[in-house]
């Protein structure tokens, strides 16, 4: 047994005082620490912690779609997946084979593919591939590489491609609008991106959706007065003619004569929207609005108009145009040929230089200024179109007799397409101008009252004589209707003058001619071919195309029937 | 037991209860948060399928492909005018 000591050292009692406190003291430590954890450092911690994990992912809005007149969509948004990655993260934990078979899916090189992420290590995102299509980003999700993720974007396409190129133009790979209607309206059809907050872990992939900032808003569909039908056969014509003729573009319009709505637009050389490389070097210009060119023999009827309203003619009123030469000043006007007295009517149907020059000099000063001003031309039609030329006539009517006789005849002001055919259609109307427009808004455009409807009635007799038998443009003729129309061939103005060989073939036509429906407006751009007037060049497009428009609106022909060899029934009701 | 006490006993039972509440609210929300997404998903899935299938059938129905089916292969053609027949309802003349 061991000695048992006497004594028990009795540690002095502060000890015991210090041992309590130091534990006491502990907690208290731990409960400073985490309220200075909490309360006082809280926030910044948070926010270092919400720095590393927490992301807000934008939700791309679907962009509007562009529907024609019967609804038919033109302008598709379809979703479309972009694989992007965290270039650190996938460097530092893919393994070689996941780097090589991610390359081959995405139709990279190995190299190439790693090369690329390393310039780019410091950042957090970097687009691998944008646009693929869900089916095969999925394939390159199953390999299931650190650091790789899919964002969804919205591509645009067009079914119709190269036939409505021109008219909607095209949106960029952010789906922005870069020209034509996608441009004009891009704050109407582009929807509003909304965002969400996710937790991401440290390889990128998202765990947990925390909450939604924002719903995304979809863009707003846009419903085109085009028809659909009518611009393809449009298209198919207004090709075929440029490359029968070996022209270097050209261009179509087709305008409702009564509402003034834009039914087709069509020009040439086209481009493909589908394909980006296709859009270089001016193919995707409108010409039929932003182009101006002089129009020539086109405005004739607008100077006999002019005549008309002097009330010293009528279309049966002689014009002498013997010995098809006239000299004004130092300038000589010229006929194709001597066509000798004509009427008025004749003047058109033969299209006299002289005879038009005449009846302008004969006419006071400004007549012939002031109608085509009256017309529209000069200004901007209000259609709304980027890039849309406002043409040229000059600010005050010219005293000067050759220009006076030259405007007559279409030389000294530039035109666009469209404002040739909204004068046009002012003839087709019974003398309202129309608005035209491309959206079909349900509102109806105003039409303003430029000439009386007798005027256009008696213009309309006269134009329809172009088309018959010893008119200009024969070619132009549809069977069953009647079809009122103008032919121009004008030179091209080159730095110096008028170049000898370079012409402009324009048909500006309307169909039915006693109750017209349909205006179209062809131009043909320097035909290099046999035939560069304006008749056999731009006129079989305007039978083709305004030939069918008839017939796809079920527009009661209005010539005599029996001529053209076609059987009537008749019936009740 | 003194009122104050049964007060604070009943206030210590609430805040259990509430607390209970708020863990089975939390893992409500987290099951309805699930199928809305994967509704999301099966949506955008859906989306995705309808512009696949709208986008199909423009192609299908392009103009062009439409006229030279049924130019080749159907034969079509536009009749001739000596090959019409002009039907005229002779309104308002001819009424039995």
């Amino acid at each position: 047994m061991s000695r048992r000591p006497e004594t028990v050292d009795t540690p002095p009692a502060w000890r015991r005082g210090v041992v309590l406190v130091l534990l006491l003291a502990l907690p208290l430590v731990l409960m400073a620490r985490a309220v200075s954890l909490q309360l006082l450092e809280g926030d910044f911690l948070q926010g270092q912690g919400d720095q590393r994990h927490l992301r807000v992912e934008s939700l791309p809005a679907h962009r509007g779609t562009i529907h024609d007149r019967h609804g038919e969509p033109l302008a598709i948004s379809a979703p479309v997946d972009s694989v992007w990655a965290d270039p650190g993260v996938t460097l530092d934990e893919a393994d070689p084979a996941q780097m090589q078979a991610l390359a081959g899916q995405l139709g990279l090189d190995a190299a190439t593919l790693r090369a690329d992420l390393e310039a780019r290590r410091s950042r957090e995102f970097f687009y691998l591939r944008r646009h693929v299509d869900p089916a095969h980003a999925n394939d390159v999700m199953s390999l299931e590489v650190p650091g790789v993720a899919l964002q969804r974007e919205y591509r645009r396409f067009y079914p119709a491609g190269e036939v409505t190129g021109h008219v909607l133009g095209f949106t960029d790979i952010d789906d922005r609008g870069q020209e034509g209607l996608e441009l004009a309206y891009e704050d109407w059809l582009s929807g509003e991106p909304g965002a969400k907050r996710v937790l991401r872990d440290r390889l990128g992939r998202n765990i947990e959706d925390v909450e939604r900032l924002r719903e995304p808003a979809p863009g707003r569909d846009l419903h085109l007065t085009i028809d659909k039908r009518l611009q393809y056969i449009a298209y198919r014509e207004l090709k075929a003619a440029v490359e029968r003729n070996d022209a270097l573009g050209g261009s179509l319009v087709l305008l409702d004569v009564t509402t003034g709505d834009i039914l087709a637009m069509v020009n040439q050389p086209s481009f493909n929207p589908n394909r980006r490389q296709d859009i270089t070097g001016g193919r995707y210009r409108n010409r039929a609005v932003t182009d101006i060119y002089e129009p020539g023999s086109v405005m004739k009827p607008f100077t006999v108009l002019a005549a008309l309203r002097s009330g010293r003619y009528t279309p049966d009123t002689p014009v002498e145009t013997e010995p098809g030469v006239m000299r004004v000043g130092t300038h000589t006007v010229r006929d194709v040929r001597n066509f000798g007295e004509l009427t008025v009517t004749g003047v058109l149907r033969k299209s006299s230089n002289v005879g038009a020059a005449r009846i302008a000099l004969d006419l006071e000063g400004g007549r012939v200024w002031q109608v085509f001003n009256e017309m529209g031309l000069g200004r901007p039609t209000g259609v709304a179109f980027p890039g849309e030329a406002a043409g040229f006539v000059s600010a005050m009517p010219s005293e000067r007799p050759v220009e006076r006789a030259t405007l007559a005849f279409g030389y000294g002001l530039s035109v666009t397409n469209l404002q040739l055919a909204r004068a046009y259609a002012a003839i087709a109307a019974d003398g309202m101008l129309p608005a035209p427009g491309l959206l079909s808004d349900g509102g109806r455009r105003s039409a303003e009252r430029v000439m009386s409807a007798e005027h256009a009635r008696q213009l309309r007799e006269m134009l329809a004589e172009v088309t018959r038998s010893g008119g200009t443009a024969t070619q132009a003729a549809i069977p069953g209707y009647q079809v009122a129309g103008k032919t121009g061939t004008s030179r091209k103005a080159v730095a110096g003058g008028y170049a000898d060989s370079r012409y402009i073939s324009t048909f500006a036509g309307m169909a039915p001619a006693t109750d017209p429906r349909f205006v179209a407006v062809i131009t043909i751009d320097e035909p290099r071919g046999e035939d560069y007037y304006a008749g056999p060049v731009a006129g079989p497009v305007f039978r083709a195309v305004v030939g069918d428009a008839l017939r796809l609106y079920n527009v009661t022909p209005d010539a005599p029937v029996e001529e053209e060899g076609m059987t009537v029934a008749r019936g009740a009701p | 037991m003194s009122r104050p006490g049964l007060l604070v006993g009943l206030l210590a039972l609430a805040v259990m209860g509430s607390a209970i509440a708020v863990v089975e609210v939390k893992h409500q929300s987290r099951s309805l948060f699930l199928t809305l997404e994967s509704l999301r998903d099966s949506r955008d899935e859906l989306n995705t399928a309808w512009s696949r299938l709208r986008l199909e059938q423009g192609a299908l129905a392009m103009h062009s492909r439409v006229e030279r089916i049924a130019r080749d292969s159907i034969g079509l053609r536009q009749p001739a005018p000596e090959r019409t027949t002009m039907l005229r309802l002779d309104v308002g003349e001819a009424r039995p």
